[in-house]
């Protein structure tokens, strides 16, 4: 597929054409600028992945289960459905734009100390929808918070500590204080919540 | 063979000036590579054209073809006749195709549980259809009741939904039945509109959805409920006249056998809650 770049996004070329079967695409992902070389048939989820950004999850692959979401354009949406080259021009966050094990996001943080993780496979899709949703609204009530994450499946739990994990992170955004103490941080990181 | 052009135009004049036989339109992008036909060179994007809005005026409401359901749920000007529209555009799928698909996609793309088909049909809202360079009016009904590419031919453009300003007692209510309340392949959805005029029912229209390949309005449960006395009661009239002339239940997502039994509660909910 060739070399990927860094390019400016801000005006993106109205038509693209391929050339020997791929398109070039501009896009903004994590908020860097880049520059993809896309297959018409490709799904914004399978050049997301063969490009190394593999936070976004390949589940059903038919738009059911939500592990592959990303936020687009500010709005949470299943990667796995939209065209590569429909990606040209947008911002696009995935989970590793959020944060990491060292500097966690909030809703990251919260999700590890509720134990709302167990497998883990639906996280970044959920945790994504979540952060969209406190975007909007940082007093979410639980019935808010179902049904923006109604598009996220989780097979090992029963929702519950996600929506305890969600109005966690709501009330310490409220707060200001994002992640929590820096004890809890910590036990997070290593595993014990 | 895939496409080989991508388009974003900027206007609804610039998109419709790219619609050919090859040409696909992506409007949220929720099926588009199971949905593209054969033979598709050009794949042009509504995401810059301008039709993304929501407004109220003088002659109804304009939702343009490429509103979001997300959109078109939290829109205050699509809370009148009992906040169908918004009803509707909320319990469609997951939050996630909620952000992505279209008012347009969901009319254009001839799947059996949409759920804005029936709600347009009972709302008597009209489709601008933009076909061989020249932009029509349509009933949305008739766009209902048949696939886009068999009623227009191949090539046409939903550009916008236009639905008649509300009555001053008009009051509705859209249902469903399905596995869960954001199902959208249901067993059957139903759109029910109507205004209330010295006690009866006036301008009674149930559109269903989800149990027959295309869109039926009940006009065996609709002449049942015009003129009857506007309570509670009425709504058995409705429910018992409701299968009169029905036909084509599919068998897919319940028999038909399961859908006769479920129709006719889904219209005594639908008339109950809508009063």
């Amino acid at each position: 597929m060739g070399a990927n770049s860094a390019v400016s996004v801000r005006l993106p070329a109205r038509t693209l054409k391929t050339r020997d079967g791929i398109f070039e695409i501009d896009l903004n992902l994590n908020g860097a600028a880049l520059r993809w070389r896309v297959r018409p048939s490709e799904t914004l989820l399978d050049a997301l992945r063969r490009n190394g950004w593999r936070g976004a999850k390949r589940g059903c692959d038919t738009g059911e289960c939500g592990s592959c979401t990303v936020i687009i354009d500010g709005r949470p949406m299943l990667s796995c459905l939209l065209p590569a080259v429909a990606a040209h021009g947008r911002d696009i966050t995935t989970i590793e734009g959020l944060g990491g094990t060292s500097n966690p996001h909030p809703i990251q943080q919260a999700f590890a100390e509720t134990g709302a993780v167990q497998c883990g496979f639906c996280i970044p899709g959920m945790i994504l929808s979540a952060k969209s949703l406190l975007d909007e609204n940082t007093d979410p009530s639980p019935r808010q918070i179902r049904h923006a994450l109604d598009g996220n499946l989780c097979r090992c739990t029963g929702y519950v500590k996600q929506i305890e994990a969600v109005s966690l992170a709501a009330q310490r955004i409220r707060r200001g204080s994002p992640a929590g103490s820096r004890k809890r941080r910590a036990a997070a990181s290593s595993g014990r919540t | 063979m895939m496409f080989s052009q991508y388009h974003l135009p900027e206007s609804e004049k610039a998109a419709a000036a790219l619609l050919s036989r090859s040409t696909a339109i992506l409007a949220g992008g929720t099926m588009p590579f199971k949905t593209m036909p054969p033979g598709t060179e050009r794949l042009v994007s509504l995401r810059l054209a301008g039709l993304d809005y929501i407004r109220a005026d003088k002659a109804g409401l304009h939702i343009g073809a490429a509103a979001v359901f997300s959109d078109i749920a939290k829109s205050k000007a699509a809370a009148w006749a009992g906040g169908i529209m918004a009803r509707a555009s909320d319990e469609v799928s997951s939050q996630l195709i909620r952000n992505m698909a279209t008012a347009g996609g969901n009319m254009a793309r001839p799947l059996p549980w949409n759920h804005l088909p029936p709600v347009f049909a009972a709302l008597e809202a009209k489709a601008r259809v933009i076909c061989k360079g020249k932009a029509a009016w349509h009933p949305a009904q008739s766009l209902a009741e048949r696939p886009l590419a068999q009623s227009l031919g191949s090539g046409a453009l939903i550009t916008e939904f236009l639905i008649p300003p509300a009555a001053k007692n008009m009051r509705g209510a859209f249902v469903k039945f399905g596995k869960t309340a954001s199902s959208w392949e249901c067993y059957a959805l139903l759109a029910a509109v109507f205004s209330v005029k010295g006690g009866k029912f006036r301008a009674v229209r149930l559109a269903l959805g989800g149990a027959t390949a295309r869109v039926v309005r009940l006009r065996g449960a609709e002449r049942a409920l015009e003129g009857a006395p506007a309570r509670e009661a009425s709504a058995g009239l409705a429910a018992a006249a409701s299968l009169e002339g029905v036909e084509g239940l599919t068998p897919s997502h319940g028999s038909p056998e399961y859908k006769r039994e479920i129709i006719p509660e889904l219209v005594r909910r639908a008339v109950t809650e809508a009063l």
